[in-house]
């Protein structure tokens, strides 16, 4: 077993808001194993991955791709910084790499899938469908805050941009997104009526 | 009642809550070990490759040979031959591959040889949109493509030395990819320095320009160095171009939002040497009319930040005027009815002058028409191609004092 200086804690849901994140650099002190990481971070790097590009089987795919190069570069992120916090970068450029090149940024529409993948409800295509509006920090601002949890703070630091510039982010896209998810539940009402 | 702000703020908490809520459990993760397999897979395959590469190339009597017995019609884009990294047939055979699909890939590693970049066929983005130098397809052949009447260089050509390719992660992508400096040109030589991966079938692509010269006539400036570092940043070394003692800066571009922006290094080579040249003349009555000193001074501005090497200068006298002495001695001699001074010996640093000092006679009347006597003096500095300021003529005058 490898070990790494990675993240403690399980990054979701049950987290009180005001606490630390778990992949800030304050979550930074217990040594974990590579599975022990892998199975703290996997589900949760898919899922934002997942919600931002909206092909279920590439996220899962990509965040395995970008678990898979933290194992192999494992020296170099013992030696410091936020493993959960590369890897989630990682992830992300990788899965706009591939959907720049595939020329799409929602592929399972148009893609052949196996009997057994469920489909995606209308909600989950509707919060992907109105994230894909977003310019693409504004985007990811807003599934590391609202999915990964992250602060303004942890944001600003990772992005590189002032707190101000975050929040900014975040306003105009809560704006965007409400209007969207309001007319998209509107629209899901009449349908069901 | 919450406001519109605090209602919007709700709303997409309680979305992102049932998403993750949902979702979340039904991510099926490959796991750990999958990863640690695919890991040592790789591993052994790039071994393999590695291995048989050097089995073929001592086979056929060297690297080289690989590349002068690849048929032309192989000079296609495709996977170089000798290439490091593992085949697509084989990445595509990865033991971490989801069972939800047949055929998965993985984002293939971007190192590229500067044996198999200098064979590849490659998209070289443009100098400019159309004729020399224009952007396009070209394939390479011992590190040279040949335009519509022009070449570009790669690495490895035989014309230009450009060092070799570096490599970085540049798109936070988790793999590296290659930097290459690439040269081109009918005469002046203009550069860029290009970013290349490799798509999912293992192809060579370019991921695009990292910094490129002007293309202008007369380029000022080449790349003639190229490092990267471990954040992702590529650094191109700028030189300047037709100057004497050439100046270099390192610059620095990061790849973000889908292009290579400049993050650090100087944004511009300084200006060319700005040179002045003014003439002072001193003159008494004699008993045959005047006699004094001219004295000229030649002056690298302190605006300037390259030395020129020196300066050829012509003295054009007013008529009746005649130079009877030189200083320094050995710098000025008479041809062709003017003076000629240069000092070759001594480049002229930023904020420095040259000075030469003519003995002068005049054979004009002490109580002269008109007491002021024009002349031209001439500067040729070198390197001359962009030097501004007093090049060419500049008129001056020798004031001839009122006698008693």
């Amino acid at each position: 077993m490898v070990a790494m200086a990675l993240a403690s804690g399980t990054q979701g849901r049950t987290r009180p808001r005001n606490a630390p994140s778990p992949s800030g650099r304050s979550g930074l002190r217990v040594a974990q194993t590579f599975e022990e990481f892998y199975a703290a971070h996997y589900q949760a790097v898919a899922v934002q991955i997942y919600v931002a590009f909206g092909d279920r089987a590439e996220a899962q795919d990509i965040a395995q791709e970008a678990f898979l190069r933290a194992l192999s570069r494992r020296d170099r992120l013992v030696a410091g910084g936020d493993p959960v916090a590369w890897v989630r970068r990682v992830a992300w450029n990788l899965a706009i790499s591939r959907w720049r090149r595939l020329r799409t940024a929602f592929t399972f529409l148009r893609r052949q899938r196996d009997e057994h993948v469920p489909e995606p409800s209308p909600d989950h295509v509707a919060l992907s469908g109105a994230l894909a509006t977003l310019p693409e920090q504004q985007r990811r601002a807003v599934v590391l805050h609202y999915l990964a949890d992250l602060s303004v703070a942890d944001i600003a630091r990772q992005e590189g941009v002032a707190e101000g510039t975050v929040k900014s982010w975040l306003h105009r896209s809560r704006k965007a997104l409400a209007l969207l998810l309001r007319d998209e539940a509107v629209e899901g009402e009449v349908r069901d009526a | 009642m919450p406001d519109r702000d605090q209602y919007d703020e709700l709303l997409l908490r309680d979305t992102f809550e049932r998403y993750r809520a949902d979702e979340l459990p039904a991510m099926v993760a490959p796991g750990a070990a999958a990863a640690r397999r695919t890991l040592a897979y790789r591993r052994r395959r790039r071994t393999a490759v590695v291995a048989a590469a050097v089995v073929l190339a001592l086979a056929t009597g060297g690297g080289a040979a690989l590349v002068a017995i690849r048929p032309d019609h192989h000079a296609h884009r495709v996977p170089p031959a000798t290439s490091h990294r593992p085949s697509p047939d084989a990445t595509s055979h990865s033991p971490t591959l989801s069972p939800r699909r047949s055929a998965r890939k993985h984002v293939p590693d971007g190192r590229i040889g500067a044996t198999d970049l200098a064979g590849a066929t490659l998209d070289i983005p443009g100098w400019q949109s159309g004729g020399v130098c224009a952007g396009g397809t070209y394939t390479f052949r011992g590190g040279t493509g040949t335009g519509d009447g022009f070449d570009v260089y790669l690495p490895g050509n035989g014309r230009v030395v450009l060092p070799g390719p570096a490599y970085a992660d540049v798109d936070g992508d988790g793999a590296d990819e290659t930097v290459a400096l690439v040269a081109c040109g009918a005469q002046e030589l203009n550069y860029q320095a290009v970013a290349f991966d490799r798509d999912d079938a293992g192809r060579i692509v370019t991921l695009g320009s990292v910094a490129r010269t002007p293309f202008v006539p007369m380029p000022t400036a080449r790349m003639d160095g190229l490092r990267t570092d471990p954040d992702g940043t590529v650094e191109v070394r700028w030189t300047q171009v037709r100057e004497l003692s050439p100046i270099s800066q390192w610059r620095g571009y990061r790849w973000s939002g889908g292009a290579f922006t400049q993050v650090g290094g100087p944004a511009a080579l300084p200006d060319p040497p700005v040179v002045r040249v003014t003439a002072r003349a001193t003159m008494s009555p004699t008993d045959g009319g005047y006699a004094g000193t001219l004295t000229i001074v030649v002056t690298n501005t302190a605006a300037s930040q390259n030395p020129i090497g020196y300066a050829n200068l012509k003295v054009a006298l007013p008529a009746g005027v005649t130079v009877r002495s030189a200083s320094p001695a050995g710098q000025c001699s008479a041809a062709d009815g003017a003076w000629w001074c240069t000092d070759d010996t001594h480049p002229i640093g930023p904020g420095t002058s040259w000075t030469v000092t003519l003995a002068v006679t005049s054979t004009a009347p002490h109580q002269p028409a008109d007491r002021t006597l024009p002349g031209t003096l001439t500067l040729y500095p070198v390197p001359s191609s962009f030097c501004r300021g007093d090049t060419g003529d500049t008129p001056y005058s020798i004031t001839l004092p009122a006698a008693d």
